[in-house]
């Protein structure tokens, strides 16, 4: 392929989330990554895999975030707890609840459950109103919105969750690849910047334009990778035995790219 | 009608699909809403929640009780979604036990004149450990300091 490319990859000392944004929406890096942490290693070799072999990445994200050192076809089966197609709206329910009933099965840390669904309902609503362009959620067509979402997708997108090692992933990838890696930076940004309550469109057509920031939040890394016209992939990243508040307090991780 | 209040619970997932300004607020003139089982918030459920709020009658009393983890988070992020006319009474904060990883919430009534101490250790009521306030005090009470 010829997407092959060298990116940037930045280590940092303990950044903070809106400094982190900043080098990456300003200053154009594409891996900023925590140094001195148990898990830099591994960030490091993910944001290797995503440079050098992004259709991997886009193929198995579970196993490229999770054990980017043994990503591929076979690990991606062995980690991952969840796999589902995403068709349509009414779909949403079925997998925040096939989620909901991982966490009360497989006994999992029970702090890190309203997490992973926020971020689960974040990445869905994203693929179905956002990258199949149906028409943005306003107030005046959400209604509408809905019920345009509820016609299958031309492309289903999937949503995959998986552990390993001490980590818990979640992605969804869509076959769209209309998301604008900049627009997301943008609104990122402008949430850490200003404070969500100044940067939430409440008034003007398109989405509330706070989730990606309200993802950002709730997870310690953050992957995002867009094939144009072809493909959009978000990936999430949690501690699995860290409570809330070690999980607040981790520097956060951040990588994107984009061809 | 004067003094009624109505009492609503909220239940699930706020989120696109939630049709909030269905509710007939027309005869109360006062509305209490128990968010106990309130289990996630998304952006668009947010940026609904905001406008139903906004667009209640300032003469009606808005309380809002046992404001789930998942709210008071928001809250911290998003401060429009309880404007200051619109009165917490109480949350729920959260315990995380690091023997056997179960979490759970007490309730804090919220009173402005005798704030209660925060506890930082309760015991597991899943095992024999002891569980930890899973906050951090600063960040999760933010919201007090910012409405105060």
């Amino acid at each position: 392929m010829s997407t092959k490319k060298v990116r940037d990859i930045r280590l940092i000392d303990a950044l903070a989330a809106w400094d982190l944004v900043d080098l990456a929406y300003n200053h154009g890096l594409h891996h900023l990554v925590q140094k001195a942490m148990p898990d830099t290693m591994r960030e490091i070799r993910t944001a290797h895999l995503m440079n050098q072999s992004p259709e991997l990445f886009f193929q198995c994200p579970l196993s490229s975030v999770l054990a980017p050192r043994l990503a591929g076809p076979q690990m991606e089966r062995d980690v991952t707890l969840l796999e589902w197609p995403l068709i349509k709206h009414s779909d949403k329910d079925v997998i925040l609840s096939s989620i909901d009933q991982i966490f009360d099965e497989a006994d999992l840390n029970g702090s890190l459950r309203e997490d992973v669904i926020l971020v689960a309902d974040e990445f869905v609503c994203n693929a179905l109103f956002n990258a199949t362009q149906v028409g943005g959620i306003n107030n005046n067509n959400i209604q509408t919105a809905i019920k345009l979402a509820e016609r299958p997708m031309r492309q289903p997108a999937t949503v995959r969750m998986g552990a390993h090692n001490g980590y818990l992933a979640l992605s969804c990838k869509d076959k769209y690849g209309t998301l604008d890696p900049k627009r997301f930076l943008s609104r990122l940004h402008s949430c850490l910047q200003k404070g969500a309550s100044q940067s939430i469109n409440l008034d003007e057509r398109g989405t509330a334009g706070i989730g990606g920031f309200m993802v950002f939040n709730a997870c310690t890394s953050l992957y995002m990778a867009v094939e144009g016209g072809t493909a959009t992939q978000f990936c999430a990243l949690f501690p699995l035995k860290s409570g809330a508040k070690e999980r607040s307090q981790r520097p956060k991780n951040l990588h994107w790219i984009s061809y | 009608m004067s003094g009624k209040t109505l009492s609503l619970r909220m239940a699930g997932r706020l989120s696109e699909d939630a049709q909030l300004k269905a509710i007939d607020l027309s005869a109360v003139d006062a509305i209490d809403i128990d968010l106990n089982e309130l289990s996630n918030i998304s952006s668009q459920g947010v940026r609904t929640w905001i406008q139903w709020v906004d667009g209640i009658d300032r003469k009606k009393t808005v309380s809002l009780v046992n404001c789930p983890k998942v709210f008071v988070n928001m809250l911290n992020l998003v401060h429009d979604i309880a404007p200051p006319h619109v009165k917490i009474k109480s949350i729920g904060v959260p315990y995380f036990c690091t023997k056997c990883g179960h979490a759970f919430c007490e309730n804090l009534e919220l009173n402005e004149h005798t704030p209660k101490p925060i506890v930082e250790f309760k015991p597991c009521n899943s095992c024999d450990g002891t569980a930890e306030l899973d906050t951090l005090p600063e960040k999760y009470f933010r919201f007090l300091k910012e409405r105060a």
